[in-house]
This record gives C-alpha cells, structure tokens and sequence, in this order.
C-alpha cells in the first residue's frame, strides 16, 4: 500500500508538487495523470525515498522510504521514465547485473517476459531503439515478481501491439494482487486497466477519479465526414458540432445505437476517432470550469 | 560493498586503469633504462641546458646520486603527481556524479541496498584501483632496478615514498569524491574537483621555482610527498602517511554521509 499525505516539494525554479495526497490500496491499479511537467516524475522520486521532502508524510507498507529503503526496495518493482544508462551493455548484461543486485535466481519469470515482449537481449542498448529499451526496462521491473509496481509513463515509446501486451500485463498482475502506480499522459489507457487514476497539473492534484463507476463520464468523440455537407445532422438528438464543411465531430457516450442508426441515414465518407488530450478530457469532466 | 556493483564499476572503468597503470610502467621502465651510474655527470651536464627554474618545477635538481635519488625525483616530483590527479579528476566524477547526471543512480538506488553501502563500494574501487595503478608503477621499478643494478635500491625508503604518494593522492581523491557527492551535475563536479586539484599541483610546481614562491608550498598538499626527508629519514615517513592517510578516510567519510542525505534531484 503507498499512502501520500500533503506532499509538497518545490524546486529552486518554484515549480514542484504541492499538497499531493492519495492512496493506492493493496492489489488496486492506481493512475497518475497528467501533462509532461506536471510533477509526476517528482512524485515518484518521493515514493523511492530519493529526495528529502519539503513538507509531507510518504508510507510504504508503513515504512518510510527515506529510512526503510531496503526493505522497501525488496518489494518494489520500478521502471525508470527514460532508460538512458547502462549503454555499453547488452540487454542480457544488463538484466544479469540487475538479477545479481538483487540476487535474484529464479529467472523463470524474467523468460516469460522476453518472450511475452519479443524482447532480443543480444544488443548493445546504445543500439536499441526507445520501444526496446523500454521493453527491457520492463523486463528489469517485473522480473523479480514484487509486490508493488512504481511505473513511470510505461507505454512511452511501444508499438500499439505492445502497449497492449503491456496492458494485459498490468491486468494479469492486478489479478495476483500486486499494487501498481502507473503514470500516464494518455487517458484511454489508464481507464482502461486502472482501478482509480489521479490528475495532476502544474503540480496540484486537481481530481481523483474512480473508473469503477458504472456510469461512462467521457464521452467517445468521432470526426464524420460526409459526402457532401448535410445539416441536418445537426438537428439528430446526438451531440454534433459542426468542424467545417462535411466534418461534423460527435460526442458518444452510451448512446451508440442511435449514433450508428443515425449514421446509417447519412453519406458518410470518413469516420476518424480522435484521441482526447488530458485537458480536452477535463474540460469535458468538469464543462470547462477552471479547477485550481 | 557490493560485489555485482563493484564488478559493474570494474567493467565500466578497466580501460582507464590499464590505460593509467600502462603509462606509468612505461614511464617508469623508460626511467630506469636511462638511468647509468656512470653517467650521473652526463646527465647533469645535459640538464645543465635547460632553464634552472624549469629543472626545479619538474623536480629534477636532485637527479643526481644513487638509483634511489635518481628514480625518486625523476618520477615522483612530477609524473607521479600530475597522473593520479588527471585519473583522480577522472573517476571520481564518473563514480558518483556521471551516474546522477545520467539516471544511472536513480536506478541503482532502487535495487535493495543502503545508499551507505552503494557509495562505500564506489569509494573502494577507486581507492584500489589508485592502489593497483601505483602498485605496478613500483612493482616495475623494483624488479628493473633489481635486475639492472642489484641492491641499489633503497626498497623500504622507496616503498615509504610510495605509501605516502598514495596516501596523499587518495586525499586528493577524497576532494574529487566530495565534489562528485555534492553536485548532480557532473560538468560542474569535473570542473570544480578539476580546478581544486589542478591548482594544488600548479603550487606545488610554482612553490619549487625560486625562494620568493617558496611559501606556497604551504598551500599544497603535494608538500608532503617530500622526497629528501623521506630518503634521508626513511621511517620518518611513517607519521605524514598516517596523518594523510587519516584525511583521506575523514573526507571520505564526510562525502558518504552527504549522499546518504542528499535528494537525488535531476
């Protein structure tokens, strides 16, 4: 269980983490979202006992990590934001020098990943691409099977098959009871294998978020583009802005029956699913009100 | 310590070692090779060319003499300083400094060992490998010597002259260290460990040009590595290695404490 009581940590340039408190409970799967800069990295530098905090109280399993880190350390599992050490070693170099550290001699699970992840130990991580890297660095952090998982923007740099792969991960382990934070800038991601998620701007915490609601808040929004410019569309009952001449951008939540029926009437020409930014997703969370 | 860390440490950093042990025993065998009992005059005839205030700053004035003189000076007022330094300034910032500045740190710091422990085993290495690097140099001293003029050499005066070089460097060391400890910024740790030391050697090089800059011998360690009174004495030795030797582990112990408590900031 990691608990953060009124974190706060700030930097020489005023920038930092204020006020930070959340909990991730024991086998729950637990987000932390957020713009780059936000204060995620700061966050989890805290968690790993490596910076004296200016204010704020941090417990894993009840320890303090400033004080308890080697009893700490043996339970956590961590997957650094950028892999970018170790370079003149191959990828299995690498994972035997971090199985020696931690004396690790059960490597049954270390294969499984490799294979799970395609993952080629035989170069040199000077050579590998991002995506590789960050698939050793996973490797590295599942590897000794710990109890927690502090994960810090996992998917940056997989291939969408991996990401999800990665995904399937992260839900197989929430399975076994593993506790997990994971940072993120993408929101359908983290709704989709997280218990709860936390959203962070300019080092505040602005929302905690429980996906377990039934209730769907974000809506799905699609680009339609029609052969030639109707609007009538405007007029269906679904949530339609018009972007320009035959683009017609719709919100869906759970009303996808009447959304395809609607659809069906119309000449359309494109149908294009756009992502949503963090800031897109709490202008729709909170109707563009200004949270501080 | 910690072994896997220290092998890493080894692996990362062998290159150097054998680079800077390489161009001591070089040096050293190149020494000894020049080195004729008969010639000493010759040889003094030749430095007699060169400016008297150059002769001095690189140590050469006592060149003279026996094996023991001539090997000493040869070696230790200037080669012997200005390499350890350039390796101290070196591997003290990669040890610590480098691995903060690159994330390297950040990581090792997750893996279940005290920060104590983590930068006790750096420290070690370097102490050792400053040992292995001044151990070759004397080793091919010792044995050239011995099988090119047998019993010339003073061995014990030499080794003597050896402990305290080494006690003084690793002092020195102990600065890089501390620098290295103190910023995450590793251009600033080279800089700032780099200036220090670099300064102490150009005093001690200043120090031995005339009687007017005499005094700066104060303000150099490179002071206590005083080939005559080492010769000349021999056990006195015995006390300034102690007493440097004490320094070093205090500065030591003072730059460990510092990255226990320090915040790993990047």
């Amino acid at each position: 269980m990691i608990e953060i009581k009124n974190l706060t940590q700030i930097y020489a340039s005023k920038k930092g983490i204020f006020d930070v408190s959340f909990t991730v409970k024991k086998g729950e799967v637990f987000g932390y979202l957020g713009p780059n800069g936000a204060g995620k990295t700061t966050t989890i530098r805290g968690i790993l006992g490596q910076m004296n905090i200016n204010e704020g109280y941090i417990r894993i399993n009840d320890l303090d990590p400033r004080v308890d880190i080697v009893k700490i350390n043996k339970l956590i599992g961590y997957l650094p934001g950028e892999m970018a050490f170790f370079d003149h070693y191959t990828g299995k170099q690498f994972l035997d020098f971090i199985c020696k550290m931690r004396k690790l001699e059960d490597f049954s699970k270390r294969e499984n990943l490799n294979e799970m992840f395609e993952l080629d130990t035989k170069g040199l991580i000077k050579k590998m691409s991002k995506g590789m890297k960050q698939k050793l660095g996973i490797v590295a952090a599942f590897m000794h099977d710990p109890d927690i998982l502090i994960l810090d923007e996992p998917t940056s740099g997989l291939d969408p098959l991996m990401q999800n792969k990665f995904l399937e991960l992260i839900l197989s382990e929430k399975k076994k009871g593993k506790t997990i934070l994971m940072s993120s800038h993408i929101f359908e991601e983290v709704e989709r294998v997280c218990d709860r998620a936390g959203i962070i701007k300019e080092g505040r915490m602005i929302a905690i978020e429980d996906f377990s609601e039934k209730e769907k808040k974000v809506a799905d929004i699609y680009l339609i583009t029609l052969k030639k410019p109707n609007d009538k569309l405007l007029s269906s009952g679904l949530d339609v802005i018009k972007k320009n001449d035959t683009v017609y951008q719709i919100s869906v939540k759970d009303n996808y029956k009447e959304f395809l029926k609607t659809l069906s009437t119309y000449d359309v020409i494109h149908i294009d699913h756009k992502k949503q930014s963090i800031e897109d997703i709490f202008m729709t969370y909170y109707g563009g009100h200004q949270h501080d | 310590m910690i072994k896997s860390l220290f092998l890493f440490n080894l692996r990362e950093n062998k290159i150097l070692i054998i680079a800077f042990s390489l161009i001591g025993t070089l040096y050293a065998t190149v020494s000894i090779g020049m080195y004729d009992p008969s010639s000493a005059e010759a040889l003094e005839a030749m430095l007699d060319l060169l400016p008297e205030a150059m002769i001095r700053m690189m140590g050469f004035d006592q060149i003279g003499g026996d094996i023991t003189h001539y090997v000493s000076n040869y070696l230790y007022g200037f080669i012997m300083l200005l390499f350890p330094v350039i390796f101290s300034i070196m591997l003290g910032t990669k040890l610590v400094s480098k691995y903060v500045d690159q994330g390297s740190m950040t990581y090792l710091l997750t893996m279940p060992y005290t920060r104590r422990k983590i930068v006790i085993t750096q420290a070690v290495f370097f102490a050792l490998s400053l040992f292995v690097i001044i151990f070759f140099n004397v080793l091919v001293i010792i044995v050239m010597s011995e099988s090119m003029f047998p019993g010339s050499l003073d061995i014990w005066k030499f080794i003597m002259l050896n402990l305290v070089t080494y006690a003084v460097h690793l002092a020195l060391f102990g600065l890089t260290f501390l620098c290295s400890v103190l910023f995450s910024d590793s251009s600033k740790s080279l800089g700032v460990s780099g200036g220090i030391l670099i300064s102490f050697f150009i005093l001690n090089m200043l120090s031995s040009i005339s009687e007017q800059t005499e005094f700066l011998k104060y303000f150099t360690p490179f002071t206590l590595i005083d080939i005559e009174h080492i010769l000349a004495s021999g056990g006195n030795g015995v006390l300034g290695f102690i007493f440097t030797l004490i320094t070093a582990i205090a500065i030591f112990i003072v730059s460990i404490e510092i990255f226990h408590r320090k915040s790993i900031i990047i």
